[in-house]
Parts: structure tokens; sequence; C-alpha cells
């Protein structure tokens, strides 16, 4: 009986500390693959062709998850910021676009936002879990990833690192 | 008992088939992803290849555009005239590991009163099912998957410590919520052992919805009316705290068959409508 309240007793332990002493996510060194992205407050454009032009910040959101929704005003306010020195691509992967422009028109967001094949899109970029955040620099290279909600302390710090 | 174990083992297996997903971490996205599977089964697992009833109707109702979930009700619905509590003793993979648990040979906890106490909060699990992530919509302008984010210690489980394990770059994201979750999953994994399923009898509220169907349900353990002495010895015998065979309670586990002295006990759906419970009714 010891045996097992110190086994269970260790997942317990092991489960905090894994959370605890958590690391920042490893900084990937990889190609962003490129995608169609089609506007749908903006122009249709291609990541690579956004990339190429200033250092892309990209976040993969749906109106249907709840920590997605939670950080847009924070990533418009960041785009408000920082607009001028960063391409922003918010790219849905709402399924139901007609869900993601209500969206966009009842909270008054004026970031760049974006659908596109949602297939390629959810394989290029490994999209099981959003919100998903990806900073591209203008070589094409994956600066920075980040799965989870952010607040604006923690996107100023993610977006520093293209500068 | 082992027939109902090997159900259990393919149920499981079929639910998490995902072999790639479980040595990856990629979930599998796949079209059966988009149908529920009966048991309470975590979408976020690695391995799984259909949707938990309770997370899509929930989140179906989460974030900024909210929808009724008239098909998750519809599947629900199916699944419960179909088998009833059934599900959870023969299909649902959390309940397996709840099963396999118990076998670890620690003094049990049996038939106390606190129990049927306990039991009345899959109600307000149920609730926050329900109608949570919509009430959180309607007070925050979005709405929030609560029992899944806050309470299911099986998407803990199948879902959060196996992606964590797998997937490194999720570390980041794991917050106290997870630590709370992690510290309710080691609670009910002690639980399982002494406490025969204390997660179907005391928290899950698709078990609670399925046995609101159970004695209408195509499928399950029936009682002969005309057979049937109402000694009490099925209820003596039942693990799940039933007040009789095939009651809102009973997962047809079939462990009360060979304990009825008149064989009044079965699988076969019988005229379970005269069925009396002589503690004054089948309660939730």
């Amino acid at each position: 009986m010891k045996k097992v309240f110190a086994l269970l007793f260790t997942v317990m332990v092991l489960t905090v500390g894994l959370v605890l002493f958590a690391k920042a996510p490893s900084v990937s060194a990889k190609a962003a693959p490129d995608a169609a992205l089609v506007g749908m407050n903006t122009e249709d454009a291609t990541i690579h062709g956004l990339a190429g032009e200033k250092p892309l910040f990209i976040n993969f959101w749906a109106t249907w998850c709840p920590p997605c929704v939670g950080e847009m005003p924070a990533i418009e306010a960041m785009y408000q910021k920082y607009g001028d020195q960063l391409n922003f691509a918010a790219i849905t992967i709402d399924e139901d676009t007609a869900a993601a422009a209500a969206f966009l028109e009842s909270r008054g967001l004026t970031l760049p936002v974006y659908t596109g094949d949602l297939n390629k899109l959810g394989n290029d970029y490994q999209l099981d879990f959003i919100p998903r955040s990806v900073l591209i620099g203008t070589d094409g290279s994956i600066l920075a990833e980040y799965t989870g909600g952010m607040n604006e302390a923690a996107l100023e710090a993610f977006l520093s690192k293209a500068f | 008992m082992a027939k109902r174990l090997f159900v259990q083992a393919i149920s499981a297996a079929l639910s998490n088939g995902n072999l790639p997903g479980w040595l990856t971490g990629r979930l599998y996205q796949g079209s059966t992803k988009s149908v529920c599977v009966p048991g309470l089964n975590c979408y976020s697992c690695p391995g799984a290849l259909g949707a938990c009833p309770v997370g899509s109707w929930q989140s179906a109702m989460s974030g900024a555009v909210p929808r009724f979930p008239l098909y998750v009700l519809g599947l629900l619905l199916l699944f419960a005239l179909a088998f009833g509590r059934t599900v959870c003793g023969w299909l649902c993979p959390f309940g397996l590991v709840q099963d396999v648990l118990h076998r670890v040979p620690v003094p049990k906890l049996e038939r106390k009163p606190w129990m049927r106490s306990l039991a009345r909060l899959r109600w307000a699990m149920l609730a926050l099912t329900a109608v949570g992530a919509y009430l959180m919509y309607l007070a925050t302008g979005t709405g929030k998957p609560l029992f899944c984010a806050w309470i299911c210690p099986a998407g803990t489980l199948e879902g959060a410590l196996p992606l964590l394990a797998l997937r490194p770059e999720i570390f980041a994201s794991a917050g106290w919520l997870t630590v709370w979750k992690g510290a309710l999953l080691a609670i009910f994994l002690l639980a399982m052992t002494a406490i025969y399923r204390p997660f179907c009898r005391f928290l899950c509220p698709l078990g609670l919805w399925y046995g609101f169907w159970n004695r209408l349900a195509l499928f399950g353990v029936a009682v002969d009316e005309a057979k049937c002495v109402h000694c009490g010895r099925c209820a003596a015998v039942c693990p799940m705290d039933a007040d009789i065979a095939g009651d809102a309670h009973c997962i047809s586990c079939g462990r009360c068959l060979p304990a009825c002295p008149t064989s009044a006990i079965s699988f076969r759906h019988a005229d379970r409508k005269k069925v009396q419970n002589e503690h004054g009714g089948a309660s939730q």
C-alpha cells in the first residue's frame, strides 16, 4: 500500500514539478512555411511576402477559442504600437469565416486578419493547439514560437526578438 | 468480468488508437475527430480518434460566438437511448482506468453515507457543463469550457500529461491551472484505489446524464418484475451504490447477476417500468 501511495505521490510531484520548472520554449531555426493568405479586412497576401517586407508576427486563433479571444485586445494594442516596424497577421482557423468577421466587427479590431487553406496551415504550423504565435524574420526563418495566450507584457517580450 | 474488461480495452484502444500521436504528441485531426465517442475521452489526448461529448458540448458554446450544439445533443440522446450507463461500465476509457486502479490491493471504502452526499456534486458538474460556458459568455463576452478547464481529471491524464511529456514547448503555457488539475488528478488516482469509480460517482456529468435514461435504454441490466422479490441482494453487492439493478446508478457491470436468488436480473431488455425500488425509488 505504501508503494502505491508513494508512486501516486510521485506522479503528483512530477506534474507540479514539470510546471514549476518549465523552461521557455526553445527558439527554432527552421524556415517558415509559405502559404497564401486571404485577407478578411485587408488585401490577400502570402506569409513569405509579408515577412519579406518586415518581420512578421503571426497569431493563429479562432472565435471558439477562449484564450485566443482573450489575448486579441493585447495583440491589437501591439499592432497599434509596433505596426510600423512589424507586419501582423492574425490568421483565423474558423471554418465559419462569417463568425470571425462578426467577431472582428463587434470588437472593433483593426489588425490585419486573414484566413486560408486551413489543412495546409494546420499541418505546416502544427496547429494542434491555439492560440499559437510565430515570429518570422525577414530572411524567412522562424525567430520565436509560442503556444498559449499572452498578455501585453509577454507579447512585448515575444516581439522584441524581432529587433 | 473478463468479458467486460475485454470490451473496455477494445473501446479504449479504438478511442485512442492514433499510434503516431502517442510517439510525437501531435493530435489526430482527421474526419473521425468531428464525431463524439460515447464515453469521456479527451479530444486533446494524442491518441484520440474522436471527440469527447462533454468537451464538444462546452466547446460549441465557448469563445466569442457561441453556438447551440444540437449535433452533440443528438448524439448524446442516441447513446443514452441505446445504452444508458452501459456506456460507463463497458465503453468509457476513463471507467477502465478506474476499474484497473481499484484492483490495487489497498483497504476499500464502500457504502459510506457520505458517498451518496458526494454524488450530488454531479448535479453541480452537469450544470457547470451544460450552461457554464454560455453563462461565461453572457458575463464576460467569452464562453469558457469550465468543466474541461478546471475539473476534468480525464483530460489531465489523457491530454495534459502525455502532451507535457511529448511536446516540451507546451511547458511554457502551463501555469497554476495545470498545477491545480495535476493535484486534482493525483487525488482522484489515489481515491480510485480505495473507492470504486469515485469520478463516475461523484463528479461525472456524462454518467449522470446517461443515468437518466437507464430504464429506457435498449441495452443494459434489467430486472424482471415478475421474478424480483426485492431482497436487496443486488444493492448489497453493487459497487456503484445502486438501490436496485438497472437504476440510475447502475453501469451494467453485471456483478449482481449471480447474487440474485431468483435470477430476476439479466442483460436482456425487460419491462423495467414496473420495477419498484423498495428504498423509495431510484435516486440520482
